[in-house]
């Protein structure tokens, strides 16, 4: 009679301690997921921001008049189409680094003074760190959400997937 | 900006990474940026005020190797302190997988935090990436940094993820001007630094080139600078050749500048082992005209034009290239002045631009860095014991 009572105590503390672990593994991974999320987050934000004043430095280069007319009315149209897009669109920030390279390269590498041609080497350098670290974050982020606790738990929640984006970001080669 | 450095390595003994920190911290400062640096120190006292100490560091076995490294309570309290004072807008911390201050600081902090990593060659130093630890810091990591190419690729495949590539940095102007040898630089010599009988560093090939190169330049010299047996290394050359050597000896760090700048030809033969190749951009700042071995490291510092290549531990075409280069003055120049070109790219005052726009990258404006006290029971103890 002691003896089973004994062993239903066993029984119970050995369940009760993995209850415990499984709870604080499951804290702990939802803390994880939770960290890595706001980092995506961050990564979205800095990327768009970093679009924004992109533009606004293209622009600046525009009003400046060191660049060839055709150049100018090309650039402008891509600043205009951006500015006409309320979300961030991918493909028009594309297609505004692949004419950006080109137009810099037409004019061998200087398309601005030596301040704002810094600027716009920052600006462009900024937009492709972003890029870069906003899909480091999501792959990250993405694989963890895929694991069996997260995924059968629900511990994610109802936050949305991340998703890595894709999209030309590659820097002009400005001179200086 | 307010920016935190921390170096996992001991600030009192010599280093690469030490210096690369120390010189980033300048540049910060010089930018007028609100700076500090955190590395394992012996003491508090004798360090400028842009530095704190994070404790002295022990020395330990680690996969094989003696290393000096910080870890417990004191270093643990200390970088959490630290953090928690300086209310950094970013924090940049070097070698972010060698187990000591770099680790406690990630671990201790959230908010945009920024990493390098460095060499290639010390992975003996650094925690796998299976290693529970190592992924909870690389998760943390907004912005990762690779000083090489080749670092890149190299932790790459060891922690996979996404790097952008940003080189040390050389005070281009400290090369640039300034005293040269008496006497040179002498038409057709060339120059050849580093350990004289460590094979990696290729003494044996430039000596084996050396006579076919006489045969078509009759006056070809060699100056030798670096430590070692000259003797032991003269032995590889016939004796007919052996005038042509001249040796140096160790030389000093002020000296280098000076020796580079009086290369006719700077020859780097190397065999391997390099991982970044700092010494050509040293020679380039210094306008030396480069004929180098085509290692993917040097390439990618030469961008396969900034210098002459030949195959790597083949004499007979570093002879070719040598004979090209040393006949032909309108190749040397040109090797020259694409060299001073291409440095531009090392140049702190890029290399410092570059970083701030890595940092850029990684903030969104309000929220700078915090202590990180989620799920840290260690840490949150360290926290009490302070108080």
């Amino acid at each position: 009679m002691e003896l089973v009572d004994l062993f239903d105590v066993l029984r119970l503390a050995t369940a009760g301690v993995l209850l415990l672990l499984l709870g604080l593994y499951l804290a702990m991974t939802a803390g994880r997921l939770d960290r890595l999320h706001v980092r995506y987050d961050a990564a979205l934000a800095s990327l768009e921001l970093q679009f924004a004043l992109r533009a606004e430095v293209v622009a600046e280069v525009l009003s400046e008049g060191f660049i060839d007319p055709v150049s100018t009315h090309l650039l402008g149209r891509a600043l205009a189409a951006r500015r006409a897009s309320t979300m961030l669109d991918l493909e028009l920030e594309g297609e505004l680094s692949e004419l950006l390279r080109e137009v810099v390269d037409a004019h061998e590498g200087v398309v601005a003074a030596t301040e704002l041609q810094q600027e716009l080497r920052s600006a462009c350098n900024r937009v492709e760190f972003a890029y870069r670290f906003l899909n480091e974050a999501a792959e990250t982020t993405l694989a963890m959400r895929h694991r069996f606790f997260i995924k059968y738990l629900g511990l994610a929640g109802h936050t949305a997937f991340p998703r890595a984006v894709h999209c030309d970001v590659q820097a002009p080669d400005l001179v200086g | 900006m307010k920016i935190g450095l921390v170096c996992p390595y001991d600030w009192d003994a010599p280093g690469g990474v030490q210096v690369h920190i120390h010189d980033q911290a300048q540049h910060f400062l010089a930018l007028g940026h609100d700076v500090n640096v955190l590395a394992p120190s012996e003491s508090d006292e004798g360090h400028p005020s842009w530095f704190t100490s994070g404790g002295p560091s022990r020395a330990v076995r680690y996969n094989g190797s003696v290393a000096r490294l910080a870890f417990g309570l004191g270093p643990t309290r200390r970088v959490r302190q630290w953090v928690r004072e300086h209310d950094f807008d970013v924090l940049h911390v070097h070698e972010p997988l060698s187990p000591s201050l770099s680790l406690l600081a990630v671990w201790s902090a959230t908010g945009p935090i920024v990493g390098t990593f460095h060499s290639s060659m010390e992975r003996s130093r650094v925690l796998t990436a299976g290693n529970a630890m190592a992924q909870t810091v690389l998760e943390k990591l907004r912005g990762r940094i690779a000083v090489s190419e080749s670092a890149r690729r190299t932790f790459v495949d060891h922690v996979g993820g996404n790097f952008v590539v940003i080189p040390n940095g050389i005070s281009v102007a400290n090369f640039a001007g300034g005293d040269v040898l008496p006497g040179h630089p002498r038409p057709h010599s060339l120059l050849f630094l580093g350990r004289i009988n460590e094979s990696r560093k290729g003494l044996h090939v430039l000596m084996a080139a050396l006579p076919k190169v006489a045969q078509i330049v009759p006056d070809v010299s060699l100056l030798v600078a670096g430590p070692g047996d000259s003797e032991l290394a003269l032995a590889q050359l016939p004796p007919e050749h052996r005038h042509r050597v001249e040796f140096l000896g160790f030389i000093a760090a002020e000296q280098k500048a000076a020796t580079l700048r009086s290369a006719w030809v700077y020859v780097a033969p190397n065999t391997g082992g390099e991982s970044f190749g700092i010494i050509l951009t040293e020679a380039m700042a210094a306008g030396a005209p480069i004929v180098a071995s085509d290692l993917p490291a040097f390439a990618a510092v030469l961008d396969h034009a900034a210098g002459a290549m030949f195959r790597n531990e083949d004499a007979e075409d570093l002879a070719r290239v040598l004979v090209e280069v040393l006949t032909d003055d309108s190749i040397r120049t040109a090797l020259q002045r694409k060299g001073r070109e291409r440095v531009q790219v090392f140049d702190w005052d890029r290399v410092t631009q570059d970083i701030l726009d890595v940092y850029a990258s990684v903030m969104t404006g309000d929220v700078g860095v915090r202590e990180d006290l989620r799920g840290q029971i260690a840490g949150r103890l360290a926290r009490s014991w302070g108080q």
